[in-house]
């Protein structure tokens, strides 16, 4: 596996995702196209977009979950795990099983898969009086701290975000959030992450992809500079102000008071 | 390691029994009171009744009539379960074939099992074989319901985790799709037990000459009102201790995830 490695990305030793000429079809209906992107180790690029462009899609696509048939989708990481937009929990095990799910899956033994998710569960803000629980006793929040100690105890090298902070309340979005990027710098860890919350993608991406609808296809590209542990409210809030004034965001999320757009996309 | 569980919160479960014992007692002196008012004949004394049933015990015959009873209760559910698991579990996998099935199920919860008991006289004459017959086509459709369910509902969110942290195929089985269509099927399985157990004698009355419902026949022609209550007893109490002792507790530990 080293050796393999080694010989591929010689020349690029970073491990990359590269998304090229992609299109996507369910049938007769068009889901994406055209669509061009590279991620690189350590990067956060936010895909936005309303609901329904295909960005769920997209990162199945990426996450092979569905077999590309049009395009190109080059991915040299390792490894990679996803967290959801519901935390997907096997509701029989409980959390510490839930957990390890992933590590069992790769025949480590239980002693040292309990060990790993114990020690990754502290750094979630999980108890080990929680890890004994079943799910149904853990509150939302609790439920998704477990989902994301699922999906990092792997160590995935590429981890896919599918607004998984999107039915949490404000307090703990923040600070699953803050958890989560402080863990994921630390690790040099790439995401790609999915979003319709503008302001989401602003305070955690290094790049913004915006996709329209129908089919989805790529609209505007935005880079944000500031290292995404310097960012403060000011910052998001000034920044998503001025993504939002962008004609093409503004045609994409339907925003104006104008009802044509809307009248066209039936 | 679940049995050891199972044993180790018994006494706990038993201290939760005192509602439940309560209610009978309430139950009894409601049929002590129904004794004063419609006397003898028609509702004996609770606790003539229960000497009754004592005495019954002490007699050797009745233990043998009661080990044949639950001997056809048994292998009915035996039968039933096996044949409707598998089946259920089979139709579930292919839409087509829930599709098909299901009114042949509806039409097989619909006939009533006096219908079945008829012709299984008819078919089998009497004996084990028409009464087992009856518990078999009566419980079986509850069996094959749950284990249906159990397959149609499996969701694809978690088979989607599952292959996103590329698990092999023998622990989807083992964490995913058995623990899911197990919480629909064991259900159905006591169901199917506790349907058994009335089946079973409403079979023997008509169509045997043993077991407790062929001596439920005898007490009705001799207008026997405590033997016939008697021997209810005796099919409840034993249902309960099934119930209660065996089921619940076993029910309680592996479905302790629940909601």
């Amino acid at each position: 596996m080293e050796g393999v490695k080694s010989t591929i990305s010689d020349s690029s030793a970073k491990p990359y995702l590269q998304v090229t000429s992609l299109n996507h079809s369910f049938g007769p209906i068009k889901i994406l196209k055209n669509i061009d992107f590279d991620l690189e180790q350590g990067e956060v690029i936010a895909i936005v977009g309303p609901s329904g462009c295909g960005k769920t899609t997209l990162l199945h696509l990426c996450a092979k979950l569905l077999t590309v048939n049009d395009g190109v989708i080059n991915n040299t990481f390792n490894n990679f795990a996803i967290a959801f937009q519901e935390p997907r929990l096997l509701p029989w095990q409980t959390a510490l099983d839930n957990i390890a799910f992933g590590l069992k899956a790769q025949n480590i033994n239980k002693k040292q898969r309990y060990q790993q998710a114990k020690s990754i569960s502290k750094i979630f803000g999980l108890t080990s009086h929680d890890l004994e629980k079943y799910p149904k006793d853990l509150s939302g929040g609790m439920r998704q701290r477990v989902a994301f100690a699922r999906a990092m105890v792997i160590n995935p090298e590429l981890l896919f975000l599918d607004e998984p902070f999107s039915a949490l309340d404000i307090g703990l979005k923040r600070e699953l959030q803050q958890v989560l990027i402080q863990y994921v710098t630390k690790q040099k860890t790439a995401i790609l992450f999915i979003t319709h919350d503008l302001m989401e993608a602003v305070r955690l991406s290094n790049k913004i992809i915006v996709v329209a609808n129908t089919p989805g296809s790529i609209v505007h590209r935005f880079t944000l500079n500031r290292p995404i542990e310097n960012r403060d409210d000011e910052f998001v809030y000034h920044e998503t102000a001025k993504l939002l004034a962008q004609p093409e965001i503004i045609q994409t999320f339907g925003l104006t008071m104008n009802l044509s757009p809307v009248v066209n996309n039936i | 390691m679940m049995i050891f569980n199972v044993f180790k919160k018994f006494p706990r479960y038993l201290w939760s029994g005192w509602g439940a014992i309560t209610s009978i007692f309430l139950f009894i002196a409601l049929w002590e009171f129904g004794y004063q008012i419609f006397g003898e004949l028609v509702l004996p004394a609770p606790s003539n009744t229960f000497l009754r049933l004592v005495n019954m015990l002490s007699n050797e015959g009745i233990w043998q009539e009661m080990k044949i009873t639950i001997q056809r209760a048994l292998w009915g559910v035996v039968i039933s379960v096996v044949i409707g698991s598998c089946l259920g579990f089979l139709a579930g996998l292919f839409i087509t074939a829930s599709i098909m099935t299901r009114p042949l199920v509806t039409i097989f919860m619909g006939m009533p099992p006096i219908a079945w008991i008829v012709l299984a006289m008819i078919w089998f004459g009497m004996g084990d074989q028409a009464v087992i017959f009856t518990v078999v086509v009566a419980s079986f459709p509850i069996v094959f319901i749950g284990a249906l369910q159990g397959t149609r509902t499996l969701e694809n969110n978690l088979k989607e985790m599952a292959e996103s942290f590329h698990a092999p195929l023998l622990m989807k089985i083992k964490d995913i799709y058995f623990p899911h269509v197990f919480s629909y099927v064991f259900p159905s399985w006591i169901a199917a037990l506790g349907m058994s157990w009335k089946i079973v004698v409403m079979a023997e009355l008509l169509s045997s000459a043993n077991g407790i419902g062929a001596e439920l026949a005898v007490t009705r022609s001799q207008l026997d009102t405590e033997g016939a209550l008697a021997l209810v007893l005796m099919l409840v109490i034993s249902l309960l201790f099934i119930e209660y002792f065996l089921m619940e507790p076993i029910k309680r530990e592996v479905e302790q995830w629940r909601e």
